[in-house]
């Protein structure tokens, strides 16, 4: 690459000190400019101009964007508005957990990718859309047009269950083992991308590599994530959020699945690294399943409530595949006036946070080593992050 | 911030494309595109360096345009 990623990227500078990583010292991306490419837009026209700004999670970013939107305007939205946007997220989720597991996770540990699993999930996802709101009309704050295919949809999802099945799982549903060695024998057989690689992330070398003091991001108030992106100080806030009681927190799939018992098993044997991140898409692959398949019979064709032309603030909120993500929006007469973005990367990569706390104390022989565990570190926590790495001697 | 703004497709050599935006050339892996995407073409590129969908040039000029200006205005 020459020149700077037009996306933003984080620098993390490591120190290393008697071939150790001591310490990580990260500066935060410059925030989006999506103020400047929303202001003064009508709240509907905005929102509808998300997918295209976003390339990765844009079904999340629109979905916080329809909720910050209903909020400020005090409008709540019918069941099924809710229960598309649900299934929509969750489908993005299954195709960007594929994607990382069995592209850039194989890719990153040497081993051969799986590109066909996932060029037919992808394709498997794109063709859900249209089966329940043609030319993306559910993209209206209040709800869209919604006209539900009910046994297309049926025939849809049991093809996902299959895909996944087979391509990812190799016939056994993960989510089902109780014990690690369950995990342990199923990914020794090698039969699917994930398993090769849990069974290389499950070596002891790897298994824990990455773990760190960090809590997992259970429930948020809203009201402090409100106060914060609406203050006069949001832009600090923004790129390093704590919690009221000034903690850093993870997000994401780990988070997310930090009570199933074999992420907890695998916590008490190893910790809550690498591997356990690993496991916990391949998790919440079988989750997103049962999610699209409860929310399914909640689609009813119809469209939304009409809008009123006022103002106000909210707050939206969506869990995207690599975490939690928040939009907040000032509206004026149905106009935006302000509109701010947390993204799930600020918590994940604060410069005390989980990127920065797993790496503290890593084994590395030398520069180019440290690089490589930082680059294993941040994609196993965001996989979309620019990481622009410099390495030091103490 | 995972922003989507088109790159425009330079060269292709051995399963890799090299693009353009905003003057800055990178290297994008095409494994999930391969056969779908030629010179010229507008793509955007998605986490892990793939490039994950071709974009119609016309809307991908717009929203080029948009971004350098909103990025100009956050700058100043």
């Amino acid at each position: 690459m020459s020149g700077v990623a037009p996306e933003g990227v984080i620098h993390a500078r490591l120190v290393l000190a008697r071939g150790r990583i001591a310490d990580v010292l990260l500066c935060p991306r410059p925030l989006p400019p999506v103020q400047a490419l929303l202001q003064g837009r009508q709240a509907e026209q905005a929102v509808q101009m998300l997918p295209r700004l976003f390339s990765l999670c844009r079904v999340a970013q629109t979905a916080a964007a329809l909720n910050a939107v209903e909020q400020a305007l005090g409008v709540v939205p019918p069941p099924a508005q809710n229960a598309a946007r649900l299934v929509f997220t969750l489908a993005e989720t299954v195709q960007e957990h594929a994607t990382r597991l069995t592209l850039d996770g194989p890719l990153a540990f040497g081993q051969t990718p799986d590109v066909e699993t996932a060029k037919a999930v992808r394709r498997h996802i794109a063709a859900l859309f249209p089966l329940i709101s043609e030319n993306n009309g559910w993209i209206r704050p209040g709800g869209g047009f919604l006209s539900p295919r009910p046994k297309e949809l049926a025939d849809w999802l049991e093809g996902l269950r299959s895909l996944i099945l087979s391509g990812l799982m190799a016939k056994r549903d993960v989510s089902g083992f109780f014990e690690i060695k369950e995990l342990r024998d199923w990914a020794q057989e090698q039969e699917s991308a994930p398993a090769r690689l849990l069974w290389a992330m499950l070596k002891p070398e790897w298994a824990g590599f990455g773990a760190g003091a960090t809590g997992q991001m259970g429930h948020l108030d809203p009201k402090y994530v409100k106060a914060g992106l609406g203050g006069s100080d949001w832009e600090s806030y923004a790129q390093a959020p704590q919690t009221s009681s000034g903690l850093c927190l993870e997000t994401g799939p780990l988070a997310r699945q930090s009570e199933h018992r074999l992420i907890r098993n695998l916590g008490t044997e190893t910790g809550l690294g690498l591997a356990a991140r690993t496991l916990a898409r391949l998790l919440e692959i079988a989750q997103a399943l049962t999610g699209i398949a409860l929310a399914l019979p909640l689609l009813v064709e119809g469209v939304g409530v009409s809008l009123p032309e006022g103002g106000g603030d909210g707050l939206g909120m969506a869990e995207a595949a690599r975490g939690r993500l928040f939009h907040w929006v000032r509206l004026d007469a149905g106009r935006i006036e302000e509109y701010r973005l947390l993204a799930p990367t600020e918590w994940n990569f604060h410069p005390q946070g989980a990127f920065v706390q797993g790496l503290k104390g890593a084994t590395a022989a030398d520069a180019e080593a440290a690089s490589a565990l930082a680059r294993k570190q941040g994609l196993a926590l965001d996989p979309c992050v620019g990481l622009e790495i410099e390495v030091s001697h103490a | 911030m995972c922003l989507a703004i088109p790159s425009e497709v330079i060269s292709i050599e051995n399963g890799m494309a090299t693009v353009e935006c905003f003057g800055i050339t990178r290297q994008a892996s095409l494994l999930l595109m391969e056969g779908e995407v030629t010179v010229g073409d507008y793509v955007l590129i998605q986490a892990g360096g793939f490039v994950a969908e071709v974009v119609d040039r016309q809307v991908a000029l717009e929203t080029q345009a948009a971004m350098a200006e909103a990025l100009a205005q956050q700058a100043s």
